[in-house]
């Protein structure tokens, strides 16, 4: 098991948000977690990672205890993550954006053919590599944004909600793009609110509601239900 | 025409140690948030180091080294034993900004109450006059506007190159993403801490050269500081060395029209309408 | 003897202008660094017309009074609407600005070394003529100061202010004008100031600008910060402190010289031990809650409200709703840059019935709840309420016009107790208007006893009667939540806009809420909703409107909505 968390509460202040979430994820394995907006589906993410701290519960990260460790310790464990928006430093030029990703973690090694390998991935990246990352479109940062995460190699990729604000053939776009990264041997945990390109790239679906995890279920079992309204 | 050219070059002059002051105060406040009022002090106290070590009879070298690493380490404790533990306990931009207020006055006051209210004069090297067609001025003055200039200079090419510079860059332009790419945003805060002290340190050599050590002349440090950054607009560090330059030389160019007690109202003036008119200041971005 | 009446004087006359700056700093928020400016100002305006003119030493004070609360709302009115550090910027810079133009202006104000001989104070031919004399009269101007500082702030118009102090907009979602009570403070912060500078200059028959000083502005500050902010008991006692304790440096032999430098290390230190381990002051604001004094006070109140209470037509523009369809949203538009947030969007709400907005994130639920409740201007559209329009009401008019939103994390004031937030929210209480504080103060009193009397109904309605003088901070987040809901219901409005009533709610306060939803439509209130709990949607909703790219896609009952295969397209995504 590379992730399994359990028995998370985590809240802000004297508002509890998340209530006794469990869920864990496999080496190599694309695991989305769904439910309606609010349900506090980003707030486990970011408490998986250690950027909110948890109340009570363990994250257990290849049999170590992670619990609330600084996400800035994280990343160099292998734990990668993409916010949901601002995921990236909007005066730095997008080859600046990737190289600090590697340099703030003392990856420096290889770092041209890693660099190669996001830009294989994201090509537009390469031809735009020089300009303000503020000055690209919506789509082109959020591959920025991807990019720098898969440029330190990570073990595990959080993904918070990538699709937001994409059009349709831009989402189709990404569900390529993260079918390819998973298939690089990443393992990914990613929070939609697009459920359909949820259940097409996953193996395993949590859904949440109200700030617990309610279902557990495979992508065949989803496929098969009639409507998804009732999750929600 | 002469008059006018010659108080074009003094506002040059004095403009490129208000783009230091700014620029160092801008560094600290862009990437941190913090309203150092503090600044004042350490420019300060860099400036009677300098002067004691002088006094001694240390070289002139040794001296300035001494006066900016004073600087620099005020500065980082400052922020290591201060602002630090209040940013822990999540304490608001008021609370901080009356304590950087506090250690200010606390400071200027330890200044008189130890080397008394007289003035201190730096007597780094002998003055020489150059005059050149109808403009004067000193060999003090071309080591300030060159020193100034220069280090504004080294301080964006630091920035640009650096894997340091580029982490600041990063914390100033979003501090959240920066802790997810493993950058540690309290060694970054220190550091800018450090580097800001270290040129308000150079700014107060530099003006020194020219004027006496007092123990209150880090008042005007801070003031005209933080005006030429909301000036030149806060974020932009070149809008805060454009902003100093400008100011230095409207101010010195009011003078033409206007006695020269006026000169700190004519500066405030320009900046109640500039920030009335532009809130983001000259060069900086519309937050949203 | 008269050393002695003398150190009093200056520390009653401190004192005041504590006060008075805490009416600013502490209840306002803003941090002025320009008192001692306003206080100099009040002073010269009052020496030169006295001297000029050879008035009345009171015609010279109400003039100083007069003047600086115009300069001083000139100055608030800019700056207030901008961030916390242009507060700083702006009054710092004032406070240059005066400092130098009072030195420099020598034909005016006698330069660096002032105006001598102002004349002393005169009223009805007696005139104090030594410190000691002088004391009863400053005594009486500080229990004047005490009286309209209590008046402002204990009242509904110091309990708004306390508002803004944390959240602009959830004040102004409450149907108040904000820029109004911030300025209002502000002017009356420096109109003290003036008054007592006034005084000052008789009293000495001297000012010059070294009492308008940056230092001396930071020594009031420094005075504010440790007695206590937004405590007035603790004004006090900050600032006969730090009047004392460099008094007693003159009886150190020697130390003369460095009285100066002393006491500026002094405050400096004190502001920095203070603001790093004790912010609160020596005196913090609700120190009178742990006595538990007032609070007795108030539960003895409370057990009177058990009385029926006689609804009464609270407020001027708001109107029971005779039609059926009391919000009527036609063509509503708003674009941000070039893209249409919400696009030619139309709702009716009617009188009793729950409407839900449904939507993919990104939709425009929330820009549509802003535009309708005028935190946003729409591009496009007309909002009719009861018929009268009201597309152009800035957000603040809204409930006045019996329209009231929520917000969706909350935004209770969390400082205030919980008895205040629901007070606060009642519309267009004459306590708020500082006229009526003063000049009527039997109606604001007969209007405060029928909002307490109907602040208990309410908090009595969500289950909060026993916690009423608990902060609001305390409660639990569910309770927050009730709370948000009786403020809204003490608001009167007709027209409840939910903004995620659910979100962030324990999953076992989730029926609870739902039920209270629905009691509120059957006691007639409109509702509105913005809500991402499909639950909670089925639970509560008569109809549904589904939003897609800004635009109404579909309307109906849940069912049916859920029914459309189309729509399931859109939410679910491709």
């Amino acid at each position: 098991m590379l992730l399994k968390v359990s028995n998370l509460d985590v809240g802000y202040q004297e508002k509890q948000v998340v209530f006794q979430a469990s869920l864990d994820v496999d080496a190599g394995e694309f695991v989305s977690l769904i439910g309606h907006n609010g349900a506090g589906k980003t707030t486990l993410l970011k408490s998986i990672c250690g950027y909110l701290h948890a109340s009570s519960g363990e994250v257990n990260y290849k049999g170590e205890v992670i619990t609330n460790i600084s996400p800035a310790i994280n990343v160099r464990k292998g734990i990668s993550f993409v916010h949901q928006e601002k995921s990236l430093f909007p005066k730095l030029s997008v080859l600046e954006n990737l190289e600090l990703a590697a340099y703030a973690i003392d990856k420096a090694e290889n770092l041209k053919e890693r660099l190669e390998g996001v830009y294989a991935l994201f090509p537009i990246l390469a031809e735009r590599r020089k300009q303000m990352a503020q000055t690209l479109s919506g789509g082109q940062q959020k591959q920025l944004a991807i990019g720098m995460a898969i440029l330190v190699q990570p073990d595990l990729l959080l993904l918070d909600e990538p699709s937001l604000g994409l059009s349709p053939n831009l989402v189709k776009e990404l569900g390529k793009a993260l079918k390819e990264i998973q298939e690089m041997g990443m393992a990914v945990l990613l929070v939609e609110q697009n459920v359909k390109m949820a259940i097409a790239l996953s193996q395993r679906i949590y859904v949440m509601r109200t700030g617990q995890i309610i279902l557990e279920e495979t992508r065949d079992e989803m496929k098969r239900r009639d409507s998804l309204w009732d999750l929600f | 025409m002469g008059l006018f050219l010659q108080l074009l070059v003094r506002g040059l002059i004095t403009g490129s140690l208000y783009a230091l002051l700014g620029v160092s105060w801008g560094l600290i406040y862009n990437t941190t948030r913090t309203f150092h009022f503090a600044h004042g002090f350490v420019y300060a106290i860099t400036a009677y180091v300098i002067v004691l070590a002088m006094n001694l009879t240390l070289p002139l070298g040794l001296s300035i080294a001494i006066g900016l690493a004073a600087a620099t380490a005020a500065g980082c404790m400052l922020e290591y034993f201060i602002y630090l533990p209040m940013r822990r306990k999540s304490a608001a931009q008021l609370p901080i900004f009356l304590t950087s207020l506090g250690v200010m006055f606390a400071g200027q006051s330890a200044l008189h109450l130890v080397f008394g209210p007289d003035t201190m004069p730096l007597q780094a090297f002998s003055e020489e006059i150059f005059i050149v067609g109808p403009v004067v001025f000193t060999n003090k003055d071309l080591v300030a506007l060159i020193g100034a200039s220069a280090l504004i200079g080294l301080l964006f090419l630091f920035l640009r190159m650096t894997k340091a510079g580029m982490m600041i860059r990063a914390v100033s332009s979003n501090p959240e993403k920066a802790i997810f790419i493993g950058i540690d945003s309290r060694k970054i805060f220190i550091l800018v801490f450090g580097i800001g002290s270290l040129l308000v340190g150079a700014a107060a050599f530099l003006a020194t050269l020219d004027t006496p050590a007092t123990p209150h002349i880090g008042l005007n440090a801070i003031l005209m500081s933080f005006i030429v950054v909301f000036l030149g607009g806060v974020g932009s560090l070149p809008g805060a060395a454009i902003g100093g330059f400008m100011l230095g030389i409207v101010e010195s160019l009011i003078i033409l029209v206007l006695p020269t007690e006026y000169k700190i109202v004519v500066t405030f003036l320009i900046l109640f309408i500039v920030i009335l008119v532009k809130p983001e200041g000259l060069m900086g971005e519309k937050s949203s | 003897m008269e050393y002695l009446s003398h150190i009093v004087n200056l520390a009653l006359f401190y004192v005041a202008l504590t006060v008075s700056l805490n009416l600013i700093l502490g209840y306002g928020g803003m941090a002025s660094l320009s008192h001692a400016a306003f206080f100099c100002i009040g002073g010269y305006v009052s020496a030169i017309v006295t001297l000029q003119l050879s008035a009345n030493f009171l015609v010279g004070v109400a003039l100083a009074i007069a003047m600086t609360m115009i300069i001083g709302g000139v100055l608030a009115a800019p700056f207030i609407r901008v961030k916390e550090e242009y507060v700083l910027l702006f009054t710092l810079s004032f406070q240059m600005v005066v400092y130098h133009l009072m030195m420099s202006m020598d034909a005016i104000t006698g330069g660096d070394s002032g105006i001598f001989g102002v004349p002393l104070p005169e009223i009805l031919g007696w005139s104090p003529e030594t410190p000691t004399q002088f004391l009863p009269l400053m005594a009486a101007v500080l229990v004047l100061v005490y009286w309209i500082a209590f008046k402002v702030t204990r009242s509904p118009f110091g309990r708004v202010l306390k508002g803004c102090r944390e959240d602009d907009s959830a004040v102004s979602s409450l149907g108040k004008n904000v820029l109004r009570f911030k300025v209002t403070i502000f002017m009356v912060g420096t109109g003290v100031a003036a008054g007592v500078g006034a005084l000052f200059a008789h009293y000495t028959q001297f000012i010059n600008p070294s009492v308008g000083s940056l230092d001396a502005s930071i020594l009031i500050i420094a005075m504010v910060v440790l007695g206590g902010t937004a405590n007035l008991m603790g004004s006090a006692v900050g600032a006969i402190l730090l009047i004392i304790i460099p008094e007693i440096l003159n009886f150190i032999p020697g130390a003369s010289d460095l009285i100066v430098p002393l006491r500026g290390a002094i405050y400096g230190i004190l502001l920095i031990v203070f603001m790093r381990f004790r912010p609160e002051g020596l005196i913090p604001e609700y120190f009178h809650l742990g006595k538990g004094e007032k609070k007795d006070g108030l539960t003895q109140k409370a057990k009177g409200s058990d009385e029926t209470v006689t609804r009464k037509e609270n407020s001027k523009d708001a109107q029971v709703p005779q039609c059926k369809v009391v919000l009527e949203v036609s063509g509503l538009s708003k674009a941000f840059g070039g893209l249409k947030a919400v696009d030619d969007f139309s709702i009716s709400l009617e009188r009793g019935k729950v409407t839900a907005l449904v939507g993919p994130n990104g939709c425009g639920k929330t820009t549509a709840f802003n535009l309708i409740t005028g935190f946003l201007r729409p591009d496009t559209g007309k909002i009719l309420f009861n018929g009268r329009d009201i597309t152009n009401f800035s957000a603040h008019r809204m409930p006045q016009s019996g329209l009231v939103r929520s917000w969706q994390d909350v935004r209770i004031f969390k400082e205030m107790t919980v008895l205040d937030n629901i007070l606060i929210a009642r519309q267009n209480q004459p306590g708020e208007l500082l006229s009526q504080l003063f000049f009527m103060p039997w109606k604001v009193k007969q209007e405060e006893a029928q909002n307490l009397k109907e602040a208990y109904t309410h908090l009595k309605t969500v289950g909060l009667l026993e916690k009423q003088m608990e902060l609001a901070r305390d409660l639990s987040y569910a309770e927050q939540k009730l709370l948000a809901i009786a403020r809204m219901l003490a608001s009167e409005a007709w027209i409840l806009l939910l903004d995620e009533p659910s979100s962030g709610v324990d999953p076992n306060w989730v029926d609870h809420f739902m039920k209270m939803i629905r009691n509120l439509a059957l006691s007639g209130k409109t509702i509105c909703l913005v809500e991402h709990n499909l639950e909670v949607v089925r639970g509560v909703s008569d109809t549904v409107y589904f939003m897609a790219g800004g635009r109404k896609i579909s309307q109906g009952s849940f069912e049916e909505v859920m029914a459309d295969p189309e729509l399931g397209e859109i939410y679910f995504g491709v």
